[in-house]
């Protein structure tokens, strides 16, 4: 596909940096989802609210919340720089954060309804027949939840795909460093550079709506099963 | 009791349940209305379900007892269920389900796997799922699974209930023979009476959650006034 001058770096920084985001929400995620869908705790429906909150809080209240905590005045910011002789924030690394954070409360969500609906029999039927409860988790529940957490995956690169506002706040905006494609839009449309901005546009969509669309045809999939 | 299994648990709430019984080694049977309560004892000896309070003991090892504060995980107990779901993992062939129960560890895994699909006769369908099974064919597999997993009990829930009466008789002999071979304790739960009085040696009489006879399977069926 050929795009304006300019158009394909942010882009695959994008892609890159929503990858390695995704890759670490879905860790996090499948375990928090898991442990909100199996285990009944103090404090489950804060722990859920707190979870879900990036997909309610304007992502400036956000990038403040992790410039607060992560940044160099911050004791993790120092404490950090002192062991890796840099700081978090308005690195690549904070761009990754960024993206992670918008995917999280989707894969969150997924993982949670996924294995909510394989039936407990299962896992109990396994459980007798000797399998530990991380087997039982990996080679059991995890298949049979495999097409809501794929879904949730999906829609979290998606997601983190298009982060802008925390990206901004705790990435910044650096040349083939942080400037990710939402933000190079940005830039592009204050600059007037409309073939930019519409080319990347345009690339981010379609990845989106295919996204999208992978995640209905799963949908259907899941509910013939 | 020293050999065998005793169970004594009591269950306070929506499923009450107040019982206290023991099955020698061999096959036994819980015998009963449905909702007596014999799947949830099932549960409980399992390992799957945690009465209010009680003591499962399988030979001379305490499964679980409030009161000294031992609960071994179902995962530790030996103790291989077939509930009447069959829960046959769907995502698994039936060569592959009956793999999942065989230690990871023991070589010869396949072949040990392929031999418990030939015993119980349901080697054909080795690499189909389980959405494709009879329900005997099911049936069989779920037991093949059960007893691959070299238990010290198996817990067989209505076993046998989407069987013809002459495959359901074959393999029920096959289980006596397997459960005698390996000095196993069975305990089946099933509303065949014909079935029980074949099978068992010992049986177990519950109504609404409690046990109301135990002995010989003659003696107790004889009382129960129904199946």
């Amino acid at each position: 596909m050929i795009l304006p001058e300019g158009a394909w770096g942010p882009l695959l920084l994008s892609f890159e940096v929503a990858a390695v985001g995704t890759l670490l929400a879905t860790v996090v995620g499948v375990a928090l989802g898991s442990l909100l869908a199996t285990r009944r705790f103090f404090g489950r429906d804060l722990l859920d609210a707190l979870v879900s909150a990036p997909m309610v809080l304007p992502p400036t209240v956000l990038g403040y919340y992790l410039l607060t905590m992560l940044g160099r005045r911050s004791a993790v910011g120092q404490a950090f720089e002192s062991v890796t002789g840099s700081s978090i924030v308005f690195t690549e690394g904070a761009a990754v954060l960024a993206g992670a954070l918008a995917a999280l409360p989707f894969i969150v969500k997924s993982a949670r309804a996924a294995i909510e609906d394989v039936d407990p029999r299962y896992a109990a039927a396994a459980a007798t027949l000797g399998a530990s409860p991380s087997r039982v988790f990996f080679a059991i529940v995890l298949p049979l939840a495999s097409r809501g957490v794929l879904a949730g995956v999906a829609i979290g690169f998606a997601r983190a795909l298009g982060d802008f506002g925390v990206t901004l706040m705790i990435a910044g905006n650096l040349e083939g460093v942080t400037r990710t494609a939402s933000v190079a839009i940005y830039d592009a449309v204050l600059a007037d550079e409309q073939a930019r901005a519409a080319g990347m546009a345009a690339v981010l969509s379609a990845v989106a709506i295919a996204a999208l669309y992978g995640v209905n045809k799963l949908a259907r999939r899941t509910r013939r099963v | 009791m020293s050999e065998g299994l005793s169970v004594r648990a009591v269950i306070e709430g929506d499923h009450r349940l107040d019982v206290d019984f023991a099955c020698p080694r061999g096959v036994s049977v819980l015998f009963g209305p449905s909702g007596a309560g014999k799947s949830t004892t099932l549960g409980v000896i399992a390992g799957i379900v945690t009465p209010t309070r009680g003591r499962v003991v399988l030979d001379d090892t305490p499964l679980y007892d409030d009161g000294a504060r031992v609960a071994v995980p179902a995962h530790r107990r030996r103790c291989a269920l077939v509930p009447q779901s069959l829960a046959l993992f769907p995502h698994l062939t039936a060569l592959e389900n009956v793999l999942f129960a065989i230690p990871r560890a023991r070589p010869g895994r396949r072949e040990e796997a392929a031999d418990w699909l030939d015993k119980l006769r349901v080697a054909a369908v080795r690499d189909r799922r389980p959405a494709t099974f009879s329900g005997g064919e099911a049936q069989r597999v779920a037991l093949a699974r059960a007893l691959a997993s070299d238990p010290r009990a198996v817990l067989l829930d209505e076993p046998f209930n989407a069987l013809d009466d002459e495959l359901a008789q074959e393999i029920g002999d096959e289980v006596v023979r397997l459960v005698a071979e390996r000095s196993m304790v069975a305990v089946l739960v099933t509303h065949d009476r014909a079935h029980a009085v074949r099978l068992a040696k010992h049986a177990v009489l519950l109504r609404e959650g409690k046990v109301t006879a135990a002995g010989s399977p003659g003696e107790v069926l004889g009382l129960s006034g129904h199946a």
